[in-house]
C-alpha cells in the first residue's frame, strides 16, 4: 500500500466516520434514556433511505432537500414506535425486549421487501461522480456532503442537550429515572421525545446516504451492527464516546479495506468490538450522557 | 407432572411424528427441519432461559459444525464418524474460549448478547474470506451414486429422520437429567440472581461455562447433521444471524422457562413456515407471520405458549384438588 492510498484510505475513513457516528447517536440516545437497545435501529435508517430516494425520484426532490420532508416523518415514527410497542416492551425482561426489536428489524425488512422489492436503488445526480481534491486525496461531493451535514447535526445535538432545557430533562432521566419522576418530570413524555429524536436523526443521515450507497430492504441491518459496536466501543450513552467509536471505526475499516480485502474491512469492526469488551467493557469514553 | 415423564411424552410424541412422516417424502422433510430447528432451540434455550445468558452468535457453533464436516469430506475425504467428534471437539473450545473471555469482565445482557453476535460476524466474515473453506459461494460435499452408511449419506430421507430424531431425544434427556440435578438448581439460581447465588457459593462463572460448552457442542451436533443431510454449506445458512434469530424466536414463543418450550415454538413454526412458502405469493409472507407473532408474544405472553398452557393446568389441577396439600410439582 502506497502513502498516498493510506492517505486516501483515511479520508474516506474520516468521511465514513462521520456519518457512522450520526446514525450511532440515535441508538445510544435511545440506550441512554431508555436502557433499550433497538435492534431496529438500522431498519429505520432504510426506511429514510427509500425516503430519500422516493421524494427524488418520484417529487424530483434533491436528497439534501428532501431532508427537511423526511425527518420530521421520521420523527414521528419514532413517536409512534414509542407509544404502540416500546411503551410495553420497557414493562417486560430484557430478553423480550430483544425479541421484539428483532422482530421489528425483520418485519419491517420483509414488509420493505414486499413494497419496494429487492432492488437496489440509488439516487444518481450529476454531483455524484464529482469529487473534491484535497491534495493526494479525492473525496466525493456527496460525501462531502453527508459528512458536514452530519457534524452540524452533532453539534446541534450537542447544544440541545448541553444547553436547554430539553436535554437538561432528558440528562436527568438518563441520570436516575425515578429521581427525575419525583421532581415531576413527566418521564413518559421524555421517553417518546427521546425516540423522536433518536430516529428523527436518521431522517437526516438516510436521504443523503442514499447517494453515497444503494438502499435495499438488508441495508440496514449492516448499519445496526456498525453502530452497536461504536457505541460499545465508545461506551453506551455517553456522547464523546459514540464520536471517538466512530473515528475509530471509520478508519480501521477503511483502511483494512484498502490493505487487505473487503471480507476482512467488514471482518475489522466486530474484532476491535471483542478487543474492547474484554479491555475495557465499559467502553473507552465511561462518561455516560448523563453527566 | 415429573420431568422425566415429560420427556417421555416428548419423546414418545416424536417418535409417534416420525412414523406418521415415513409415509411421505415432503411430510419427513418438514419432520427433518423441525427436529433440526428445535434441537437447536433447546441447545440455545440450555442458555438463555434457564441460565439466564442470551447468545446472538449461536450460529457460530452450527457453522463450525458444518464446516468441520464439509471441509473434512470435500477436501480430506474424513468419514463422519471423525468429523463429527472433530466439529463438536472444536465447538466446545471454541465455547470454552469465548465464554472465559466474557465472563472474566461479567458481560450479561445485552453485552454478552453483542459479544457473541461479534464473534460469529468475525467468523462469518473470515469463513467468506477464506480460499479453503469456499469463500461465500460454500462448500458442496462429495456425494456417490451408492447409499454409503460410513459416510452418511442416503437417498431415502428416513435415516435422517431417525439421526435428527435420536439428537432430539438425547438432547431432551441430557437437559432434563441436568436440570433435576445440581448443576441445573445453580443454573436457575444463576439466571435468576447471579450476586446472591454466588454468595451462596455457587462457581458463577463456572458453571456460566459449562452450560455454554454443553450448549454450542449440541449445536455443533446440529450443524454436523445439517451438513450431511443438506451436503452443501455457505456462510449464509450455517453462519449467518438469521440462524441465531430464529433459536430465539423459536424460545420467545415456544416459552422459555421450560425445556421443551423452544421445542414447541419449533414444532408449531416451523411446518407453519414451510406451508406458507408453499401457498403464498408473498415473497417472505411468513417471515412478516412471525415476525408480528414473535412481537405481539414477547408483549403479551412473557412466558411463551408452553409457558402459558403448563399455568393453566396447574390451576385447573389444583383446583380439583381440594386438599390443597398435594403442591403442583414444579416440572422443569
Amino acid at each position: 500500500m502506497t502513502f498516498g492510498i493510506f492517505l486516501q484510505a483515511v479520508g474516506g475513513g474520516l468521511a465514513n466516520a462521520a456519518i457512522y457516528a450520526l446514525i450511532a447517536v440515535g441508538l445510544t440516545l435511545v440506550f441512554g434514556v431508555m436502557r433499550i437497545i433497538n435492534f431496529a435501529h438500522g431498519e429505520f435508517l432504510m426506511i429514510a433511505m427509500y425516503g430519500g430516494y422516493f421524494a427524488w425520484s418520484l417529487l424530483g426532490i434533491d436528497p439534501a432537500l428532501a431532508i427537511l420532508l423526511v425527518t420530521p416523518l421520521l420523527a414521528l415514527t419514532g413517536m409512534l414506535l414509542y407509544s404502540t410497542v416500546i411503551r410495553f416492551a420497557l414493562k417486560v425482561p430484557e430478553i423480550n425486549q430483544m425479541a421484539v426489536t428483532l422482530g421489528l428489524s425483520l418485519l419491517l425488512q420483509h414488509l420493505a421487501l414486499v413494497f419496494f422489492t429487492g432492488d437496489n436503488m440509488l439516487v444518481t445526480q450529476p454531483r455524484a461522480t464529482a469529487g473534491v481534491v484535497l491534495g493526494p486525496v479525492v473525496i466525493q461531493v456527496t460525501h462531502l456532503i453527508a459528512c458536514g451535514a452530519s457534524l452540524l447535526l452533532l453539534g446541534i445535538l450537542y447544544l440541545v442537550l448541553k444547553r436547554t432545557d430539553f436535554g437538561l430533562v432528558m440528562r436527568a432521566v438518563a441520570q436516575s429515572r425515578d429521581g427525575a419522576a419525583l421532581s415531576g418530570i413527566d418521564i413518559s413524555a421524555v421517553y417518546k421525545w427521546a425516540m423522536a429524536v433518536g430516529i428523527g436523526t436518521l431522517g437526516v443521515t438516510g436521504p443523503l446516504l442514499v447517494s453515497i450507497l444503494y438502499a435495499n430492504p438488508h441495508v440496514g441491518a449492516l448499519f445496526t451492527l456498525k453502530a452497536f459496536v461504536i457505541v460499545i466501543v465508545g461506551g453506551l450513552g455517553s456522547f464523546g464516546g459514540v464520536l471517538i467509536g466512530a473515528l475509530i471505526v471509520g478508519l480501521a475499516e477503511s483502511i483494512a479495506g484498502a490493505w487487505l480485502s473487503a471480507s476482512i474491512a467488514a471482518a475489522v469492526p466486530f474484532a476491535i468490538l471483542i478487543l474492547v469488551l474484554l479491555l475495557r467493557p465499559e467502553g473507552l469514553m465511561n462518561r455516560s450522557l448523563a453527566r | 407432572m415429573s420431568g422425566f415423564r415429560t420427556v417421555l411424552c416428548v419423546g414418545g410424541l416424536v417418535v409417534a411424528s416420525f412414523l406418521l412422516a415415513l409415509s411421505d417424502r415432503y411430510y419427513m422433510d418438514v419432520f427433518i427441519l423441525t427436529c433440526f430447528y428445535g434441537t437447536l432451540a433447546v441447545s440455545w434455550n440450555l442458555m438463555a432461559g434457564l441460565t439466564g445468558l442470551m447468545s446472538l452468535g449461536h450460529a457460530l457453533f452450527v457453522g463450525i459444525g458444518a464446516y468441520s464436516v464439509a471441509w473434512g469430506a470435500s477436501a480430506q475425504g474424513w468419514p463422519p464418524l471423525v468429523t463429527w467428534p472433530l466439529g463438536v471437539a472444536i465447538a466446545v473450545a471454541a465455547a470454552a474460549i469465548i465464554g472465559m473471555l466474557c465472563f472474566r469482565y461479567g458481560l450479561r445482557g445485552y453485552f454478552f448478547a453483542i459479544a457473541t453476535l461479534a464473534f460469529n460476524e468475525v467468523a462469518f466474515f473470515s469463513v467468506s474470506a477464506s480460499v479453503a473453506l469456499g469463500r461465500s459461494d460454500g462448500l458442496i460435499l462429495p456425494t456417490s451414486s451408492e447409499d454409503s452408511l460410513l459416510m452418511l449419506q442416503f437417498f431415502d430421507k428416513w435415516p435422517y429422520g431417525l439421526i435428527i430424531g435420536v439428537i432430539l431425544i438425547a438432547t431432551l434427556a441430557i437437559g432434563q437429567h441436568l436440570l433435576t440435578s445440581r448443576t441445573g438448581y445453580y443454573w436457575r439460581a444463576l439466571r435468576d440472581n447471579e450476586e446472591a447465588a454466588e454468595a451462596l457459593g455457587v462457581n458463577a462463572r463456572a458453571y456460566k461455562l459449562r452450560c455454554f460448552m454443553l450448549s454450542a457442542g449440541i449445536s455443533a451436533f446440529c450443524g454436523a447433521f445439517y451438513a450431511n443431510y443438506v451436503a452443501f454449506v455457505d456462510p449464509r445458512s450455517v453462519l449467518g444471524i438469521d440462524l441465531s434469530i430464529q433459536m430465539l424466536v423459536y424460545s420467545i414463543i415456544g416459552g422459555m422457562s421450560l425445556l421443551w418450550g423452544p421445542l414447541l415454538g419449533a414444532v408449531l413454526l416451523v411446518p407453519f413456515s414451510v406451508m406458507l412458502r408453499n401457498i403464498s405469493a408473498i415473497q417472505g409472507g411468513e417471515i412478516i407471520a412471525y415476525a408480528v407473532l414473535l412481537i405481539v408474544l414477547a408483549l403479551v405472553l412473557p412466558q411463551g405458549i408452553a409457558g402459558w398452557l403448563t399455568a393453566r393446568w396447574r390451576r385447573r389441577s389444583a383446583v380439583s384438588r381440594p386438599e390443597g396439600f398435594a403442591a403442583p410439582e414444579r416440572s422443569a
